[in-house]
Parts: C-alpha cells; structure tokens; sequence
C-alpha cells in the first residue's frame, strides 16, 4: 500500500491541474484582500474585510463554490485522465488488488483536495493579516475558531473529494466528471430541498449530509456536540465513498 | 520449477451477445517466444486483457505461473510486465518520470534500473522531453521500458511494432531476442507484421473469431508451410501438358496471373527446367519458394486474411 501511495503522490506532485489550481486560489486570495485594503466600502466597495480574521471568515464562505468545481476539475485531471491515457491499465496489472489500487488513489486525491481547500482560506488569512492587521472575533476565541473551522475545512474537502473521486471512478472520462460535479453539486441541494416538501425524510438525511456541513463550515458558534456530528458525517462519508470506490472499480473492466 | 508460464482453461469472454474467447486453451512454455496471430477483432486483445487483469473471464480458468486462485494470480501479475494497446504514458511527463512512477509502485529499490531501461529502448538522450512530445516509435519504446522495468519473467505485448520504423521494427525484434536468449524472459507477443513475427517466435497461437484454431512450433510451422517451385512462363497452358505429361505430376496450381507454384520434384529444379525449355517455352521466372506465414494464416483461417 505504501508503495502505491508513494507512486500516486509523485503523480500528484507533477501534475499540472494541481498547481494550476493552487495558484489560482492562492492569486485569488491576494486579490480578495488587496481589494479588502484598498476598496473603500463606504465608497461603493464590494468587500468590507476590516482585519486578518474577517478575511479568513469571508473566505471559508466562499470556499464550497472552490470546493465543489475546484476538485470535479481535479478529480478530471487527476483520476478520470487515467482511463483516457491508459495508465489505469499499467495500474492494474502491476499486481497489486484492485482495492488498494482506488484506495491509494482516492487516498491521495483528498490529500490533495484538502490542501487545495486551505489555499484561498490560509492566504486570506495569513495576507489579510498583514495588511490590515489580525483582528477578533466578537465575543470568542479566535484560535479556537480558526482551529475549528480549519480542521472542519480539511474534513469537509477530504468527504467531497471522496464523493468526487467516486464520480471520477464510475465515469471514465474528465469530461463527463467535470460536468457532472458542476451539475450534481450545483443543483443537489436545491433538488434535495424541494424534494422533501413531498419526502419530509430528505430533510433530514440533507442535514446529516455534508452538503448542509459545507454551509455551516464558517459558522462563529456550534456546540460541542453539533461539532462532533459533523466530524462524524465527514468521516463516515468519507469512509463510505471510498468503500464505494473500491466495490466499483473491484467490478469494472479497463478499456 | 512450472513448464507453463501461462495456460487457460475452457476460457470465454462474452460482450453482451458477441463471444469474444471461445473455450480458449492457450499454453504459453517457459522461455519461449509465443506469436499470437488473428485479424483485427479475433480475440487477441481480449486474452491479454484477462491474462493482465484488466478484464474478467465469463468462465475458464486462467493459470499464470502455476497460479490460478484469485489472490494468487493477482501476486503472480507482479512477475510480468505489460504493454497493451496504445502507449499507457503520462504525456505530460517526462520518460524518467514516466518509469519513476512505475518503479515506485512496483517498490523497486535504486533508480539505476531507470537509466538501464532507457539505454536497452534507445530513449536514454530524451532529457526534459514530455511523453507527449514523443513520436508513436518513441512512445511504443518507452511502453516497452515500463513494461521491462523490475525484470519481469514474463512479457506480454500486444502490437509493440506499431509506429515503428523499419530499423525500429528490426531493433525491436533483436531486442526481444536478445532478452529472451539471455534472460530467459518468456514473451506473449501480437503483431500485424507476420514476416517479423515468423523470424521472432518460436511457438504460434493462432486465434480466429475468439477461437484458438491451433498452437504450433516454429519446427511444425516450417513444415507446415509448403515449398513450390514459382514458375512464369509464356504459355501457362502447354506449361500445365508437360508438367503432366513429361513429369508425371498434377501436382501443381495455375493461379490468375498465369504463374505456376509447382509442388513437386523440389529437389531437381534443373529437370523441370530442362522439360519446360524442351517444349519450345520461355522461361521468364523460374525460382524455389516457401509459402508465407501469411498465406498459411490466411489458409488456416479459412480463406482471404482480410475480411
């Protein structure tokens, strides 16, 4: 497994889309605080950043669009690309079981995610900081709150791209999974909300689901014990896209 | 030590309703070079693809190295190295880091056998140039590096010629041959070049529709393929009276194009010469041949080699 592992973060580490979407989100946090400093908001300015912490406040609310079209891109160009260039099948007949193969795969792929999710919300903070100063959160601990809502970053980013890897995987092809993330994550949560107008039930699958986490990832206040359910709905979804990565490619036939 | 490196059993794949392998008993011996022959969409593809894993059997067995069990076979993969299809590269990387990256999944200690590689496929001077950047020949040598990095006992290419030039067809058969002989390195090889495959196999396969028709020697193969005389003359009709009348034998075709493939007194040319000369004809081309690997493909295939 080690060596899987290995080989799979030296493919990450080369490849271009990866970076590629680091600079992207590490220019657009410079941009997001150089407008915070120098676009007056009482002079028609859009962003009202008044310190490092607003910053990375605002920015863990923008951070789902990054997460949900930043990693269906990835998870194009990193896993489906794989199928297309034929790689997969050196993959698969270097002897190794099917299983270990996706989950050293999608292993890494949300290592990756996950570091692509703390981009835009880390320059925000660390830039934002010495522009216009740290800051405090009303009435909290501000370590605590960055703690936190890092720490729900990372699992949060690690469960979608475990969700989108699993696209990547029944798919087969960058394109498709591309547009299928935007598609899904775009219109899910609507779909899921109207539904249950009909299915009271979806209601409360949906706020037991990541797609509702993702939204209170910014939150200034959450109990112990609402933190503890969303560390478990991250894991658990994690854990259980991965398992279904495995059963699928275990199943599928490499063209 | 196992005679067989590979053999499968009663082996069929289906596609919905199209059978791709038909109860497919394929054995590949230790050390050998196997030619897999059959047209395009025979089946050849397919085997390899179940052999490597990359496709599952509808039912059979397939042994690799003595193994069969699920598990085992899976472990027994670790032994072969594979190159099928088109080129599987990483085109935005570069030919070290294409091998780099196989070299550490396979957890092959040292990078010495990366440059090893390199120099035995002539890619060793390709420095920062991109896999994408490379010609169909370079990328087909550099598919081959991959597959022999970790010194695999068992190499199965599938068209490996393809994008070649002629000299890179001829170094890729020395190649091969030179492995073989000195590693003892059993190969599954196909190729749509018959005449290469014939001056490099030393065992045949030939596979038509998902059926292995037959599996012969490289010895079997020779006798199969007959020996004529090719004859061109002025006259194909009086030619035709006097290999009849003055050399007793019916042995013998006209073909279209009015030459003659005589089957017969192979050992005294002169006579058959002597008689034609004797009876007024001119010879135009007179010549010992031996049918082709190709005509016996076609032949054995039950007619044209192109459908």
């Amino acid at each position: 497994m080690n060596n899987l592992i290995r080989a799979e973060g030296y493919k990450l580490l080369r490849n271009r889309t990866f970076w590629l979407l680091l600079l992207v989100l590490a220019a657009a946090a410079v941009v997001n605080v150089l407008l915070a400093r120098f676009d007056d908001p009482n002079d028609g300015g859009a962003i009202d950043a008044l310190s490092g912490i607003d910053a990375w406040t605002s920015s863990l609310a923008a951070n789902p669009y990054i997460i949900k079209i930043g990693f269906g891109i990835l998870a194009g160009f990193f896993l489906s690309s794989e199928y297309a260039n034929g790689t997969m099948k050196r993959s698969v007949s270097a002897g190794f079981p099917r299983s270990r193969i996706i989950a050293a795969k999608l292993t890494v792929f949300s290592l990756g995610a996950m570091g692509a999710a703390l981009v835009y919300p880390l320059v925000n903070l660390v830039l934002g900081s010495l522009v216009l100063g740290f800051g405090e959160l009303p009435g909290g601990s501000e370590a605590e709150y960055i703690v936190r809502t890092l720490g729900m970053t990372l699992l949060v980013a690690a469960a979608f791209a475990a969700v989108t890897g699993w696209f990547a995987i029944l798919l087969n092809d960058s394109g498709k999974t591309i547009g299928f993330s935007f598609v899904f994550f775009f219109f899910i949560d609507g779909v899921i909300l109207m539904a249950s107008k009909y299915a009271p039930a979806l209601e409360t699958v949906y706020d037991y689901s990541i797609l509702r986490v993702i939204l209170d990832l910014a939150n200034e206040s959450v109990s112990r014990g609402d933190l503890l359910v969303d560390i478990a709905i991250c894991l658990l979804t994690w854990v259980a896209f991965v398992g279904l990565g495995i059963v699928v490619f275990r199943r599928k036939e490499i063209k | 030590m196992n005679e067989y490196v590979l053999r499968t059993h009663r082996l069929v794949k289906a596609y919905k309703n199209q059978l791709a392998l038909d109860d497919v008993n394929l054995n590949i011996r230790q050390g050998s070079i196997y030619g897999f022959i059959g047209q395009n969409g025979a089946g050849k593809s397919t085997l390899m693809k179940l052999v490597t894993g990359m496709a599952f059997p509808t039912s059979g067995t397939i042994e690799l190295f003595g193994e069969s069990g699920d598990k085992e076979l899976v472990r027994a993969r670790r032994r072969m190295g594979v190159a099928i299809e088109n080129p599987a590269l990483f085109p935005q990387l570069t030919a070290k880091e294409n091998l780099e990256i196989h070299r550490l999944q396979r957890g092959i200690p040292g990078k010495e056998c990366i440059r090893r590689v390199l120099e035995l496929v002539g890619l060793e001077g390709t420095g920062r140039k991109t896999a994408r950047n490379f010609s169909l020949g370079m990328k087909q040598r550099l598919a081959l590096a991959v597959a022999l990095l970790g010194d695999p006992e068992f190499l199965v290419l599938d068209e490996p010629t393809n994008g070649l030039d002629p000299v890179g067809v001829v170094e890729m058969r020395e190649l091969l041959q030179k492995l073989n002989r000195e590693t003892g390195i059993t190969i599954l090889i196909s190729s749509h070049i018959l005449s290469e495959l014939h001056l490099l196999a030393s065992h045949y396969g030939i596979i038509h529709r998902g059926r292995l028709l037959e599996e012969l020697t490289l010895d079997e193969l020779q006798k199969q393929c007959r020996q004529y005389i090719h004859i061109k003359v002025d006259s194909p009709e009086l030619a035709a009276s006097v290999l009849e009348q003055e050399l007793a034998t019916t042995k013998f075709e006209v073909l279209a194009d009015g030459t003659i493939q005589l089957f017969e007194h192979l050992g005294r040319p002169s006579r058959v010469s002597g008689a034609l000369a004797a009876a007024g004809l001119a010879i135009e081309q007179f010549m010992p041949m031996g049918e082709a690997l190709e005509s016996y493909f076609a032949k054995r295939i039950g007619g044209g080699a192109h459908e």
